[in-house]
């Protein structure tokens, strides 16, 4: 048996006890809600469970919690936690487990699910009152359901955590991080769904159609804005990959500092959309060269003063175009800061900051930049060793780079286990050499 | 002129309204959160899918419907209203509703008055439980609210005469989610309130105000996308590949000439990106004194357009905005859309007039020439009568 089934035997087995053991108990001890709303709220919460939007690590709109709340509250003292714990599990499968045969995913899911709702249930079970739901009992219910939806995610959260470390082995997960930004809005929709359990016992069923329509309204509309903000991305990065795979040597080098630039920003702790517009600054870097002829961008050797006149009036009409772009203006500036120096000199740019150094976020680009050129395979040089490249980075470090930013990256790149560059060539002038010699025979 | 008559008409709406609030019975605390609540609901404006704003007004209205004791109170809190929130954005200068805003707000209270009638009589005839009865009604409310707001933009738009009426019906149904969010939130609240009291707001309003800010992240998560592809179309204008303003200018007549003829919103944003981008293949060329084959430039542009998912429809267009429209021997091809002969028909006008200093007969002409095999008949009448109607040919 391979330690990765081995682990996830382990994982799988010790989540599907805990919760059929706690199930057990539940159903020994309390009342199950023999009632249509159990079914109703368990198709509601497998339906949105399906639908879950994640806009970016920050913002991720998943009603869930809120039918998880909204469900044990109409469900009573005696049943929530046990009625909680079980309609979760009709969101444990998604159609693309059924669809790839996955067993472990739903099985973890229905564990980890079954547990954290469980536990929302039973901090709700204490809130509600022994005998009739009356108006002064709302208060006292939103404020457990906030508690409980609290619990919830953290649980959530936890149990997710343990089971990706376990069998993916990725020690660089940072949830807690996460979780001190989903607070609020959990804590949020946990008391809205007390609040609209509240609502449906005093007021009547009536009220579900016109709860779950405008949810529905904004969940969907939220969907389409996750929708739209990767179209934002896959359209600049679709062309600008359309447009490396012409060139040889700059082919994949965009994603690849998009990348780099984005395990540097986490490791230093940027999130949200701050994450974001440091990966879209990387994705636009280079598009200046979009508009430069090609002639001049393939030129072997140097640029004469008039051509390199040329290419940075191209660059900086690009520029400009870009700047027109809402979401784009200040990406363009971390993009075009990412040419100066960390002690204030070089290119003049839109982001460049005479004798100051640039932008946080475009220092974090440069170091990128000069990782991948320095490992990648370019028309003047073959690519050399990821150990030269980091003592380069290491070397200009304070002058040219950022220190802090060629730290977070070599820490950050350490923690993600991958290599890049030659294996073995750490010489600068033979690489050159090799380059020409490469030349010469083309 | 139009001033004093707008004067006229406001003061006569102050009039109105509070000569049906005199004998209501209600306290003059009570009437003013009603009023207050009204001009409020009509200052807030939510951005729609179809790019207007709409105004919670109808929201405000319906809640007035289920709650207020009879139609002239409704009618007089509602017309109150709207002179408040005029006044205020008049002191604010803040943009001032226009005359198909009044028009629409104003059919809209006819429904909710028709609404009002009809929730006395249903009211009245279901026995015991009457919140079934009112939910219907709110649904009916929102509907027929919905429906005479387009009707009004259909009123509003055909003088006007650019756009065809199917199109502007097309894009009033757009709206149809900030509607069903404003009225189902609404009638939460209608019915909440009378039980649970002031708690009915957050019940209400919070989910409204997730929606609201989910619409209004969605119109400029649109807005920025639009604004990203007439950045991206500029690129081979600024390498010098193409000439300047072609793409903006290929858009415009396109999108122009689709809205003529009735084709619905969203293919008409993506044969926008399409005549924006129909030309981004030329930054692929190696030397820009060669004059590449303008079939292969449609090919390469479409391969740059299709490595973006999204906008895979639009990277069809542009690969075959360059093919005949028809085939020796056949009448037609059918595997060429309607879009991609428009774009060839607009790009081809566009390059006459900018880059060849054709006037619009001139340019008008080429095409005309040409329609047994580059460009569909069909289509080039519809550019006749587009120019026409925007005055660039006489008639």
């Amino acid at each position: 048996m391979s330690p990765s089934l081995r682990s996830r035997l382990l994982i799988a087995g010790m989540y599907g006890i805990a919760a059929a053991a706690l199930l057990a108990v539940l159903a020994v001890k309390t009342t199950f809600p023999f009632q249509w709303e159990w079914l109703f709220f368990g198709v509601a919460f497998g339906a949105f469970q399906s639908l879950a939007v994640e806009v970016n690590d920050r913002l991720r709109a998943s009603p869930t919690v809120m039918i998880v709340m909204t469900a044990a509250v109409i469900f009573g003292r005696d049943s929530a936690a046990i009625g909680a714990a079980t309609i979760v599990i009709f969101g444990a499968i998604t159609p693309i487990d059924l669809k790839e045969r996955r067993w472990f995913q739903p099985l973890v899911n229905a564990g980890q699910f079954v547990l954290s709702a469980a536990l929302a249930g039973a901090v709700i079970s204490v809130a509600l009152p022994t005998g009739a739901f009356e108006t002064s009992d709302i208060g006292r219910v939103a404020l457990g359901s906030a508690i409980g939806a609290l619990l919830y995610g953290a649980a959530n959260l936890s149990l997710v955590t343990l089971a990706v470390r376990t069998v993916f082995r990725k020690s660089n997960l940072k949830p807690w991080a996460r979780m001190r930004s989903l607070v609020p809005s959990q804590a949020l929709m946990g008391s809205l769904g007390g609040l609209l359990g509240a609502t449906y016992l005093m007021v009547g069923p009536v009220t579900l159609p016109l709860i779950f329509t405008v949810f529905l309204v904004g969940h969907l509309s939220m969907r389409a804005v996750s929708q739209l903000r990767e179209a934002h991305e896959s359209t600049l990065g679709g062309f600008i990959k359309a447009l490396e795979a012409k060139d040889l040597y700059t082919r994949g080098h965009t994603e690849r500092v998009a990348y780099f630039s984005q395990i540097t920003a986490e490791e230093m702790g940027f999130r949200g959309d701050a994450l974001d517009r440091v990966r879209i600054a990387a994705l636009i870097h280079d598009i200046g060269k979009l508009a430069v002829p090609r002639t001049l961008i393939r030129k072997k050797g140097p640029l004469s003063e008039e051509e390199y006149q040329h290419m940075q009036e191209h660059a900086h009409l690009v520029e400009d175009i870009l700047n027109e772009v809402e979401f784009l203006a200040p990406m363009v500036e971390i993009a075009s800061g990412h040419h100066s120096r960390f002690d204030g000199g070089g290119y003049g740019g839109t982001g460049h900051r005479s004798g100051e150094p640039p932008v946080l976020e475009s220092r974090i680009l440069a170091v990128a930049d000069a990782f991948d050129a320095m490992t990648s395979t370019r028309s003047y040089r073959l690519a050399l060793t990821q150990e030269y490249a980091i003592a380069e980075l290491r070397r200009s470090a304070g002058s040219q780079f950022d220190p802090d930013c060629v730290e977070a990256f070599v820490r950050a790149l350490a923690a993600t286990g991958e290599r890049y560059g030659s294996p073995s060539l750490d010489n600068d002038d033979e690489a050159r050499r090799g380059a020409e010699q490469e030349a010469h025979i083309a | 002129m139009g001033r004093f008559f707008s004067v006229l008409l406001w003061v006569a709406a102050v009039a109105v309204g509070t000569g049906l609030l005199v004998n209501s019975g209600r306290t003059i605390v009570g009437i003013s959160a009603w009023v207050g609540t009204m001009a409020l609901a009509n200052l807030i404006r939510v951005p729609s899918p179809s790019g207007g704003r709409i105004s919670l007004i109808g929201g405000a209205g319906l809640v007035g419907v289920v709650l207020l004791d009879s139609v002239l109170m409704l009618a007089g809190v509602f017309l109150l209203g709207l002179a408040l929130a005029r006044l205020v954005s008049a002191l604010w200068q803040s943009q001032p509703s226009t005359d198909s805003d009044l028009l629409g707000t104003v059919a809209g209270l006819g429904v909710l008055i028709l609404v009002e009638v009809a929730d006395e009589w249903i009211t009245g005839s279901f026995d015991g439980e009457p919140q079934w009865g009112t939910l219907g009604l709110v649904l009916f409310a929102g509907f027929a609210w919905f429906i005479a707001d387009a009707f009004v933009r259909i009123l509003g738009a055909v003088p006007v005469g650019k756009t065809s009426i199917r199109y502007v019906w097309l894009t009033a149904l757009e709206d149809w989610p900030v509607m069903v969010a404003l009225f189902a939130s609404a009638g939460l609240f209608a019915l909440a309130e009378p039980v649970i009291g002031w708690w009915a707001l957050p019940v209400a309003g919070v989910p409204y105000a997730i929606s609201h800010v989910s619409f209004t992240l969605l119109a400029g998560t649109r807005r920025t996308y639009g604004q990203m592809i007439r950045a991206l179309s500029r690129l081979p204008e600024v390498a010098g590949l193409s000439p300047d303003g072609h793409a903006a200018g290929t858009a415009l007549l396109a999108s122009t000439m689709a809205r003529s003829m009735g084709m619905h919103p969203d293919d008409v944003t993506r044969l926008e990106y399409a005549a924006l981008l129909h030309d981004i293949g030329r930054i692929t060329v190696e030397d820009p004194s060669e004059e590449p084959e303008h079939s292969d430039l449609a090919r390469w542009g479409a391969e740059i357009i299709r490595q973006a998912p999204y906008l895979s429809v639009v990277a069809d267009h542009v690969d075959k905005h360059d093919d005949p429209y028809r085939r020796p021997g056949e009448e037609d091809d059918p595997s060429i859309g309607l879009e991609p002969r428009i774009i060839k028909v607009a790009s081809t006008f566009d390059r006459a007039n900018r880059i060849h200093g054709m006037d619009a007969v001139e340019a008008l002409e080429v095409l005309h020439r040409r329609t047994a095999y580059d460009f569909d008949p069909a289509v080039v009448a519809q550019l006749r009568s587009v120019l026409r109607r925007s005055g660039r040919l006489s008639a």
